[in-house]
């Protein structure tokens, strides 16, 4: 049994999954308090019996994403070795920051040391302020992370309550997101914490071990609870995640797709390129911060179910403001899905004294007032899908490979899930002229998502004969390699690597998706090579049977 | 997300799976630790720095700007294609305003590529800026262009295409030829008669600094430019000026490029050398990128960056003083210069040229004839032998009058092939090429 619970914006979906087939699903309202209200909804969802087969429980929430956006954080003493480039002022994230010297370049070389006697003046400062949770970052250092490792060691003499170094959180190069992402890391701690002990109390209560709960990524993976506590930040919106992923799985694993979750108060949409979800370059984007936390790449529109239908200055608006669930009852307003209610059915409703008196101030009759909005809505849409289609076929190629034979990005269907997706349907596929289809249990795809999802990551390894070197950061590991290793051995130390450090259990499971190597020359001549290899591993997901 | 004072478009195409051949300088290797250190900066996110992918050029665009032996299929390739087309990417999000600045890093260069071209010249086929402006004067239709190039070498190519053209300001900056390939760039080569002056030399002793450079830019460049008025700006942006290149002994340091590039402001840059990879160009193109966009660029300076021990001789101080000074003269004197050299050659103005290959060994005789003509540019002729190729060149210039115009299509029709292996008209009045023995 695998249960999946992803808290919306206006509800807290629940599913529960057993041999493919979905047994069980509910939707429980959301209360003010996140947390309870996504506990009570676990409560009450789970049944002894389904605990006595359980598998695993799998969480998206918003906790983290709603105390970034809210503002609701930590005080982070941040110590930043900036290097060669910007004015790093920009980068002064922290309650304090230091800028420390030392320099290490793009070869992993260092090239000025870090001043340790200055960093723990600074630390020591930080303690005097009262901060307890301590961000170190420095450029390069997924290349080589001495000296963050070395301002570490140094940390642990003051007793941070929280310390988070930059290499771990990623493998990929960008410096600013890499000091933003560890900011935030430490940030958001202390809510974590709290949502985290919330779940260990359930846990004993319930008598479900804590091996069996965890959180969903906003990449669509999932990561065990107890292996998050590190990184409290991959916990982050893993909303559009969820609903991507259950998409996709309910699209039998289309090969080209637009995912659209249409929900109460936003629509987001998901591509899905050669049976791959697209994820965001470098990582997702968390209130101002760009960050380096792998996501899937989403666009989101103010557009939902309950999204207020209004006339400003003799045109439709729809949304972004909606009628919340504690607003119900009130007549007044129209939504959305009034609008989609009526157009599909034309039936005399509560609603219909509002809609008249929309339609009549354009001097329309209902029925082409109703087709005018839902015009308006699919455009919205559209111009979304539009954006994302362009983006990602003009994503950077560094070959000429790829340049010329690489795959252009061209969707073949619309898989659209969430409450309104029936009314929606028609309307989306007369207007775009694409396939859309509607698959069964549309109206939980994101608790499926999140119960299904997968664990998903990806690798990079440096290898620099020059120097001897190898850095897989994903996997922190740092070491030597012989002069005359090559991209084949390479590839294999990879995968192997993968294996030992049990990610995936056989090597069929990770997929190297990108490699390079170039000769170094020095002098005119040849003195070594830069081997740059990329895997990720397969994403296993369930087959639903049904 | 981060925001540049300026939009600047970039085109990063290091070409990561194409060479030459393994040990060579312009290599894959080459933009390797500049991208790295490109993505490290994030430079990805600042909003309004576009990074655009670049097209493969049309072949019409090559042919109205070189005469390609023995055809553009045999010595073009894909590479060159494509950065010649990263060119014409850049210029087009530039002249639609899409961005304000534009800046094309990629691989290989082009400024070595003459107007008639047998192949590969110190690492360039075709001239990526000359095709450029082709495309801006059909385009776009615009008419005054200035070319800089900043490269260490001698920019002969460019101004050899440009040669009589009054419409096109090139100014080279570069290493002293008698001390570096090409071998050429003196400042007695200033334009064929109906352009004289229009092509302006500076060739700078070796181990000029930053500030020998920027003295340059103050005091000739930027006053010739405020005469000429030209409506775009390119930049032949070589970063082979630098104190760490392995083919020449400038030293020229990240700074001075980021304030060379501030103070020139041009409306778009295309790499051209730079072979320095791992100690300059990462410096050195962040530099440039940041000046562009009006990113502060006082954090960025090699590791090893020591402004004293880079100072230049006040010898190269005085002279490069004596040096602007008399291409200045030269500039102030332009309109009398070519009143006399018309004078003294009343039918066609001839040149013999001899033009090396270095990187393929082999040389090119040329005869080049202008026709003096009160009307236009004139018509131009050139003889050229090669490879056991003997090509009869014809060019119509796109400023041509009737006379030349009609000229030049006579002498294509009624010329015998004969000895000649090909018999080319390239035709800039009215964009089209025409090629005998078909
Ligand atoms: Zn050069
Ligand atoms: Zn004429």
């Amino acid at each position: 049994m695998i249960i999946g619970l992803d808290v919306g914006g206006t509800t807290i979906d629940t599913v529960a999954i057993e041999n493919g087939k979905v047994v069980a699903f509910k939707k429980f309202e959301r209360g003010r308090s996140l947390i309870d209200s996504a506990l009570e909804s676990l409560n009450q969802f789970i049944s002894k019996e389904m605990i006595s087969n359980l598998e695993r429980i799998t969480l998206s929430t918003t906790v983290t994403t709603n105390a970034i956006v809210q503002n609701n954080l930590d005080k982070v003493g941040m110590i930043i070795e900036n290097g060669i480039g910007a004015n790093p002022e920009f980068l002064m994230c922290g309650d304090m920051n230091f800028f420390a010297d030392g320099y290490i370049n793009n070869r992993g070389i260092e090239i000025n040391p870090v001043n340790i006697e200055s960093v723990k003046s600074a630390l020591q400062s930080f303690k005097q302020e009262g901060i307890e949770n301590l961000g170190i970052v420095g450029k390069f250092s997924v290349r080589n992370p001495q000296h963050e490792l070395s301002v570490f060691k140094a940390a642990k003499e003051y007793n941070f309550k929280f310390v988070s170094v930059g290499y771990k959180l990623s493998g990929k190069l960008n410096f600013p997101r890499r000091v933003f992402s560890t900011y935030l890391n430490c940030a958001v701690y202390s809510t974590f914490n709290m949502f985290y002990k919330s779940i260990l109390t359930f846990s004993q209560e319930r008598k479900i071990p804590l091996e069996k709960i965890f959180i969903q990524k906003p990449d669509g993976g999932i990561v065990n609870l107890q292996n998050i506590e590190s990184f409290p930040i991959f916990s982050i919106l893993s909303g559009p995640a969820a609903s991507a992923q259950g998409g996709f799985v309910l699209s039998n694993f289309a090969k080209n797709a637009i995912i659209i979750d249409i929900g109460g108060t936003t629509t987001d949409i998901a591509f899905l390129s050669n049976g791959n979800l697209v994820l965001e370059p470098y990582g997702a984007k968390i209130g101002k911060y760009p960050t380096l936390v792998r996501a899937i790449y989403s666009r989101s529109v103010g557009l939902g179910a309950e999204s207020i239908v209004k006339i400003v200055d003799d045109t439709v608006k729809i949304g972004p403001e909606t009628k919340r669930w504690y607003e119900k009852g009130k007549n007044e307003f129209i939504t959305f899905y009034d609008v989609l209610q009526f157009s599909n059915s034309c039936h005399e409703s509560p609603i219909n004294a509002g809609l008249k008196s929309l339609s009549s101030q354009l001097n329309m009759s209902q029925e082409n007032f109703c087709k005018l909005v839902i015009s308006r809505a699919v455009s919205m849409i559209e111009e979304k899908i539009k954006e994302g289609i362009e983006y990602i076929n003009n994503l950077p190629v560094y070959t000429i490979n790829k340049l010329l034979y690489g795959e252009k990005f061209a969707p073949q269907k619309i898989i659209l899930i969430g409450g309104p997706a029936e009314l929606l349907k028609p309307h989306l596929e007369n207007e775009l002229k694409i396939k859309v289809e509607v698959p069964k249990h549309y109206m939980v795809a994101n608790a499926i998502g999140c119960a299904i999802g997968s664990i998903s990551k990806e690798y990079n390894l440096v290898a620099d004969t020059i120097q001897g070197k190898m850095v897989i950061p994903e996997l922190n590991i740092y070491q030597s390699i012989p002069a005359d290793f090559t991209i084949d051995q390479a590839k294999k130390v990879l995968i192997e690597k993968v294996l030992e450090c049990r990610e995936a259990k056989n090597q069929d499971d990770v997929e190297i998706v990108d490699e390079s190597s170039f000769n170094m020359i020095r002098s005119f001549k040849f003195c070594g090579r830069m081997i740059r290899i990329k895997a990720q591993l397969k994403p296993k997901l369930l087959n639903l049977r049904d | 997300m981060l925001k540049a004072k300026n939009s600047l478009g970039l085109i990063l195409f290091p070409a990561f799976d194409w060479r030459i051949s393994p040990t060579h300088p312009e290599r894959e290797e080459r933009l390797l630790y500049t991208i790295d250190q490109i993505e490290e900066e994030g430079l990805f996110d600042y909003e309004n720095i576009k990074i655009y992918n670049p097209e493969m050029i049309e072949s019409k665009y090559i042919e109205m700007t070189h005469f390609c032996i023995p055809a553009i299929s045999s010595i073009v390739t894909v590479s060159h294609k494509i950065a010649a087309g990263s060119a014409i990417t850049i210029a087009k999000k530039v002249l639609s305003k899409e961005v304000e600045k534009g800046f094309a890093l990629i691989r290989p260069p082009g400024h070595h590529a003459h107007r008639i071209t047998y192949g590969d010249r110190g690492f360039c086929i075709i001239n990526n800026e000359a095709i450029m402006v082709e495309y801006l004067r059909k385009e776009y239709k615009i008419k005054k262009i200035a070319i800089i190039d900043t490269d260490c070498h001698h920019g002969d190519g460019t101004q050899d295409i440009f040669w009589n053209d009054k419409d096109v300001l090139f100014i080279s900056l570069h290493q002293d030829g008698t001390t570096l390939y090409p071998g050429t760039g003196f400042t007695d080569e200033m334009g064929g008669p109906s352009a004289i002056g229009y092509t302006l030399n500076l060739p700078l002793p070796p181990y000029t600094s930053d500030e020998g450079f920027l003295y340059c830019l103050d005091n000739l460049i930027i006053p010739v430019l405020e005469e000429f008025k030209p409506d775009i700006i390119i930049n032949s942006a070589g970063q082979d000026n630098h104190y760490s290149d392995p083919l020449t002994n400038m030293n020229f340091s990240a700074q001075g490029y980021a304030k060379l590039t501030e103070k020139l402001s041009p409306n778009i840059s295309v790499l051209e050398g730079g072979y320095s990879i791992e100690s300059a160009l990462p410096y050195v193109n962040l530099g440039i990128i940041f000046a562009f966009a009006g990113i502060d660029y006082s954090n960025i300076k090699e590791p090893d960056y020591n402004p004293e021990r880079l100072k230049q001789s006040q010898r190269t101080t005085d002279y490069i003083k004596r040096l602007c000074e008399h291409v200045y003269s030269i500039w102030k004197s332009k309109e009398e210069r070519e009143y006399n050299i018309k004078m003294a050659n009343q039918d066609y103005y001839v040149r013999k040229k001899s033009i090396y290959y270095d990187t393929m060994g082999f040389r090119e005789n040329q005869l080049e004839k202008i026709k003096i003509c009160k009307k236009c540019s004139g018509l131009i002729l050139i003889d050229s032998l090669c490879l056991g190729y003997r090509v009869l060149a014809i060019v119509i210039p796109h400023d041509a009058c009737n006379d030349c115009e009609n000229e030049g299509h006579k002498l294509f029709e009624n010329t015998e092939v004969g000895d000649y292996s090909h018999i080319l008209l390239q035709d800039k009045k009215s964009f089209e090429f025409f090629r005998k023995p078909l």
